[in-house]
């Protein structure tokens, strides 16, 4: 049985896809992303090069939905006056700078036709990794709650030698005196991996904050989305002028899709405990690795590919 | 204006010498790409004339019909693999090669005419000429077989390279029309339809149209906006995100 799909032309990625599937995609993704409170980037740029889109129309029409899913987040910290301006700040100088970097590298290996093998590769490493240790956390905790221990709440007093690094910086509200080398460094990094691979990169964003830099847990989230907002929009002009792989048109579908799925998520996600989410998180990152792995490992049916190099006669 | 004339005249000496010639006409002179395309049919007619001291053919006549999308540049990559996963190694460019390619004919292409004929002209699939970019020697171009057979595979699977050796309707003995499909997936630009008129493997007769496959409407807006003002597109973009996440979070506000 084949019932006719409703299809929408993309103007930028030039195919039709049907509109149910990517609603559906942007809402079930939403509904991810409000269930463990993550953007959902390194979801959808998967989804939607599995679907058929090119990787470049992919990453930089994500990055341009990124900044959709994180924006009432980060208006709600906002209000909340859960955000370190000053943290943010820094950190989004970092991501403009990493930001800009990963766009121009984007550019180039599109032009010499690996960037759908770094992609790739990058979500292969970076997600089975991901996955792997958030999967380990987690299972650690239930076995202890089992056992009926409890988990330490911090180690205090650990040294940290990155903090004690040269141009330190106060940072009042987080209560934090640290050099600003890692936060900087943090800040490219991600910013980087956020406009080569379209993900917010909240979810690595929000451990380093924890783990790394030792910020409270209260100013984390907002800080990390306050960041997300400004440098994927940076990320998503740099996309548009650079690359010209932003489709709007799929970029709103997506966006429609993601908020109506973010709060069933959401909803959905405060009856199940924190490392019962985790652990699923950490499944269903791996998963998504893994998916790479096959992909890369495999014999493909076809060994061949086609691009246009350029288009002779007017368009 | 004086080379204009020398043109006209030359075409009007060809025509009067030769005895037939086909009278074409296209079902639309464009072919709109609005946000519900899916693909669409391009209904070709044509006609042969004949004049009055035309011999008459025997065995009838074969024809031809060649429509093409804009050329380009393209190149065709290969995957390896090394160290364990598959990569694309080599690739070879190939200049001005249709992007889009459909023949439709009233008999097997092998026999409409000679095979030199049918190089010639570029009737058939196989019969389009590829040429590398940068050149390359006889024993390169042997082992670029691969890469050139790779591009048509993958160009037939989506559809925009198609041969149809049954397709032609005769409506009356000089009185012909095909029915060409343009895929969904189909480039934009200026096409050309190609009409071939033989008769036992000599051509009589060719004659070209044209029409314009494009962007229509809000996809024409949207594709001009973010190639000519890619700046105000992306600033665009962004408000728009910001302004749905916004939105989004006033709709379910629970707080």
């Amino acid at each position: 049985m084949k019932s006719p799909p409703v299809q929408i032309y993309l103007p930028i990625a030039e195919l039709p896809v049907s509109i149910l599937l990517l609603l559906g995609m942007g809402a079930a993704v939403g509904f991810i992303s409000g269930l463990f409170g993550v953007g959902g980037g390194f979801l959808l740029t998967p989804l939607l090069i599995f679907t058929g889109i090119p990787p470049a129309v992919a990453v930089a029409t994500v990055t341009s939905q990124t900044v959709a899913s994180s924006t009432s987040g980060a208006l709600a910290y906002w209000r909340k006056q859960a955000i370190d301006l000053k943290l943010a700040s820094v950190l989004i100088a970092g991501g403009v700078t990493g930001s800009a970097a990963g766009v121009f590298v984007f550019r180039l290996l599109r032009d010499v036709g690996q960037l759908d093998l770094i992609i790739s590769l990058s979500y292969l490493t970076f997600l089975s990794s991901i996955g792997f240790l958030m999967l380990r956390e987690a299972i650690r905790v239930m076995i202890k709650n089992r056992d009926g221990k409890r988990p330490p709440a911090r180690m205090p007093g650990q040294h940290n030698w990155i903090l004690g690094l040269p141009l330190k910086m106060k940072f009042r509200k987080s209560k934090l005196y640290v050099s600003i080398l890692p936060v900087l460094g943090l800040g490219i990094l991600i910013g980087f991996m956020g406009s080569v691979l379209g993900i917010g990169g909240g979810f690595i964003m929000v451990p380093a904050l924890i783990y790394l830099l030792r910020v409270p847990t209260a100013m984390v989230i907002g800080t990390s989305l306050m960041y997300i907002v400004v440098t994927m929009s940076v990320a998503t002009v740099l996309h548009a002028t650079t690359n010209q792989t932003v489709d709007v048109l799929l970029a709103l579908s997506l966006m429609i899709g993601g908020v109506f799925g973010a709060q069933f998520g959401a909803q959905f996600g405060q009856k199940l405990r924190g490392e019962h989410l985790r652990a699923l998180l950490g499944l269903l990152v791996l998963a998504v690795g893994l998916r790479f792995a096959i992909n890369l490992i495999l014999k493909p049916d076809e060994l061949f590919s086609y691009s246009v190099i350029s288009m002779l006669g007017g368009v | 204006m004086r080379s204009f004339l020398a043109i006209l005249l030359a075409v009007l000496v060809l025509d009067t010498a030769r005895a037939e010639r086909i009278i074409s006409a296209l079902s639309a002179e464009k072919v709109e790409i609005n946000s519900n395309f899916i693909g669409t049919d391009m209904v070709v007619f044509g006609s042969i004339e004949r004049d009055a001291a035309t011999v008459s053919r025997g065995a009838g006549y074969d024809i031809a019909i060649i429509m093409k999308g804009p050329p380009a540049h393209v190149v065709t990559r290969k995957k390896d693999r090394i160290f364990g996963i598959w990569i694309n190694r080599e690739a070879r460019s190939f200049q001005s090669i249709p992007t889009f390619y459909a023949l439709h004919s009233n008999k097997l292409t092998a026999d409409l005419a000679s095979q030199k004929l049918l190089a010639k002209k570029q009737i058939g699939m196989n019969n389009i000429s590829f040429s590398l970019i940068n050149g390359g020697t006889a024993q390169q171009q042997k082992a670029d077989k691969e890469y050139i057979e790779a591009y048509r595979r993958l160009k037939a699977n989506d559809n925009l390279f198609q041969v149809d050796n049954s397709s032609i309707d005769f409506l009356t003995n000089h009185l012909f029309k095909s029915t060409f499909h343009i895929p969904a997936k189909v480039p934009v630009g200026e096409y050309t339809i190609e009409f071939y008129l033989f008769n036992q493997g000599s051509l009589l007769a060719e004659t070209k149209n044209t029409f314009q496959v494009s962007k229509a409407g809000f996809e024409q807006i949207v594709y001009d906006y973010s190639r000519n003002q890619s700046i105000a597109f992306g600033v665009v973009a962004v408000l728009l995100a910001l302004f749905t996440g916004w939105f989004g979070g006033v709709i379910f506000r629970r707080d």
